[in-house]
């Protein structure tokens, strides 16, 4: 009978062993989860991107607007001197005119066309670091499951799952480059 | 002993140490001195599947290597002068190297879905990076006067680049009294976007003692007298 209890405590024990040590293998999940709008708006390179966009849109659109602006002046000075110029020359500097205009046109679609593209260039870039830094720093600091959330999109989160600014000092501290 | 006592002796200590500036007796050392990134004049960026890195070269580093392949051809050039001309310009070599994080891909080809894109890459990284790459300095930026794309007749899957800025006599003050160096790379191939590489003046300009250079300068020293 003793013999019994002492080999179903040997075995309980090695029993409640075995299951103890396969529950500390287990981790808990660690969530988290970032205000992706604030993260964008605050990262570094978001806002050298703007800045960079912006300052090349103005340029390019000071370009056309000096450009329209002789066009208009142009248009002004043929209509108050029409009158004075044969049939000939009239048909010719509507011509002119016309293709001065086209070339505007033609000349802010391009831009615009490549606004987009930079645009689309530069936000890629910004994205693939994020993507990149930030997958790295959920292994270092061993996250489960990060989620990305905007306003809305969460309905109850405590704030101490709230990572958004150490990512968003982590992201700018490797953007500078040091 | 009073907390004093121990202030001031570990200030001396301190004096004394920073005052023994490290030496360097051969080229080889200093090369690897260069290279390792301990030293600050090498900064390193990765993204994805591509490894950016920018190593600053000192006007000695390209000096000393230019003037012994001059010797080893027979022809008679000064050591200092070569030295001189350096110093007027800041000389960076930029390489991009795949990391195998994506795939082991040549970093002219990744990306690129056809030959018109790869042709234009080519053209581009060979006489266009200068638009992409800039020095900001105390807020002056400067463009690169030289950017040459090094062939590596597909030997590798990485380039480098060797960028340099030289500055007017002007910028050059502006440039010795900058705290920070500031290489920018706009990349426009591999979709990184803006990318930032940060040097400390004390770096660029701190050089160690450079033994062997000094002795080879007081030997033509010697002979000319």
């Amino acid at each position: 009978m003793l013999k019994k209890i002492k080999d179903i405590l040997i075995i309980g024990s090695i029993l409640v062993l075995g299951f103890l040590s396969f529950k500390s293998k287990q981790r808990e999940p660690v969530l988290a989860y970032i205000d992706t709008d604030h993260l964008l708006e605050n990262y570094q390179g978001t806002k050298e991107a703007t800045e960079q966009l912006t300052s090349k849109t103005t340029k390019w659109q000071n370009h056309i607007d000096s450009l329209k602006k002789v066009y208009m002046a142009k248009t002004e000075n043929f209509y108050t001197d029409s009158s004075m110029l044969s049939q000939e020359d009239k048909k010719a500097e509507k011509q002119s005119l016309l293709q001065m205009k086209y070339t505007i046109s033609q000349m802010q679609g391009n831009q615009q066309k490549s606004f987009k593209t930079e645009d689309e260039r530069l936000s890629k870039g910004i994205l693939n670091k994020i993507d990149y830094e930030l997958a790295n720093y959920c292994v270092e600091n061993n996250f489960t499951l990060v989620l990305g959330a905007t306003p809305g999109t969460v309905l109850y989160a405590n704030d101490a799952i709230d990572i958004t600014d150490q990512v968003l000092d982590m992201l700018n501290s490797k953007y500078k480059g040091e | 002993m009073s907390k004093k006592t121990i202030n001031i002796l570990l200030l001396v200590i301190s004096i004394t140490f920073s005052s023994c500036q490290e030496s360097i007796s051969t080229k080889k050392e200093f090369f690897k001195w260069v290279n390792n990134p301990g030293n600050g004049l090498i900064k390193k960026v990765t993204v994805g599947p591509l490894d950016y890195q920018v190593k600053y070269l000192p006007p000695e580093y390209l000096a000393f290597d230019e003037w012994e392949q001059e010797q080893q051809d027979g022809n008679e050039v000064s050591l200092k002068e070569l030295i001189n001309e350096y110093n007027k310009s800041l000389t960076f070599l930029f390489t991009i190297t795949p990391n195998g994080t994506g795939g082991n891909i040549d970093i002219m080809k990744a990306g690129v879905n056809n030959y018109e894109e790869y042709t234009e890459r080519v053209h581009e990284m060979n006489f266009n990076m200068a638009e992409y790459v800039s020095l900001k300095v105390d807020e002056v930026t400067y463009k690169p006067v030289l950017t040459r794309l090094e062939n590596i007749y597909g030997v590798g899957k990485y380039r480098n680049f060797h960028i340099v800025f030289a500055p007017t006599i002007e910028d050059s003050v502006t440039i010795r009294n900058g705290e920070k160096f500031d290489f920018t790379y706009l990349d426009q191939f591999h979709e990184t976007g803006i990318n930032h590489f940060t040097f400390n003046k004390k770096d660029i300009y701190e050089l160690p003692k450079l033994e062997f250079i000094n002795k080879n300068l007081t030997i033509a020293t010697n002979e000319n007298n």
